[in-house]
């Protein structure tokens, strides 16, 4: 899992690798960090502006995540 | 350090992509813009920005410009894949720079070539205001009273919104 910008410095975190039970889904990606994650931190990753990307395609609805699978955390971005 | 080079040709046109740390040289992209397009073009259209020392009140010291490799250059093609739909385009190239960057310093190149002006000159500027809402930038200010991240501003969303309606 990755964190850019404002929640890797929240988070302290830049880059984990988080093991999750076969047959999750990326709404179960939150409760997983809860071993990796202070409270606060898990707040912020979970704020309503915050977008989950899946292999750099942001998710629209809840899917299937595989093994390998590359979840990042967004803060919503500035642009160029 | 150069993330990913993209170059992809559409329907006959170039798009070039980059992101770098690196400065560009507006000179040598010129000069090689022209050779790229031979004796068909009769325009470029050329848009480089400037970190500037002010925002609103505040005196900056410089920009921190973050990045997803792959996925930025993916937005920015994606920007210049519309423009090339949209205009009669000979060549695009984008640069944009990523890292620690001073006031003063070029942090963006949006060069575009066509045969006649106009294409041109709207192509640019459509890609510019779509990089500054799309592009998958994060930008931190440093001034002497704080860094904070910078958020994209309602004036580049209604000027990106222009181009589609």
């Amino acid at each position: 899992m990755r964190f850019f910008a404002s929640l890797r410095e929240i988070t302290c975190v830049d880059v984990i690798e988080v093991n999750l039970p076969q047959g999750s889904r990326s709404d179960d990606v939150s409760d997983a960090l809860k071993d990796h994650l202070s409270s606060d931190a898990i707040a912020a990753v979970n704020a309503d502006e915050v977008k989950m990307a899946v292999n750099q395609v942001i998710l629209r609805a809840n899917q299937n995540l595989n093994e390998g699978d590359e979840v990042a955390f967004m803060p919503p971005i500035t642009g160029g | 350090m150069k993330w990913l080079l993209c170059h992809q040709s559409l329907a006959g046109e170039m798009l070039e992509v980059r992101v770098q740390e690196t400065d560009f040289s507006i000179d040598e992209e010129w000069s090689n813009c022209r050779s790229r397009m031979g004796g068909d073009a009769g325009a470029i259209v050329a848009f480089a920005g400037l970190v500037r020392d002010q925002f609103e009140d505040r005196n900056v010291q410089g920009l921190e410009l973050e990045h997803y490799p792959g996925m930025t250059e993916l937005s920015i093609q994606r920007a210049g894949e519309y423009a090339i739909k949209q205009w009669a385009l000979l060549d695009v190239l984008i640069i944009h720079r990523v890292g620690l960057l001073n006031p003063s310093d070029q942090i963006v190149l949006v060069m575009v070539g066509s045969k006649h002006r106009p294409d041109a000159f709207a192509a640019c500027e459509c890609i510019m205001d779509f990089l500054k809402t799309e592009a998958v930038f994060w930008k931190k200010e440093r001034s002497a009273e704080q860094s904070r991240w910078v958020e994209s501003t309602q004036d580049d969303r209604d000027r990106r919104s222009s181009w589609e309606s």
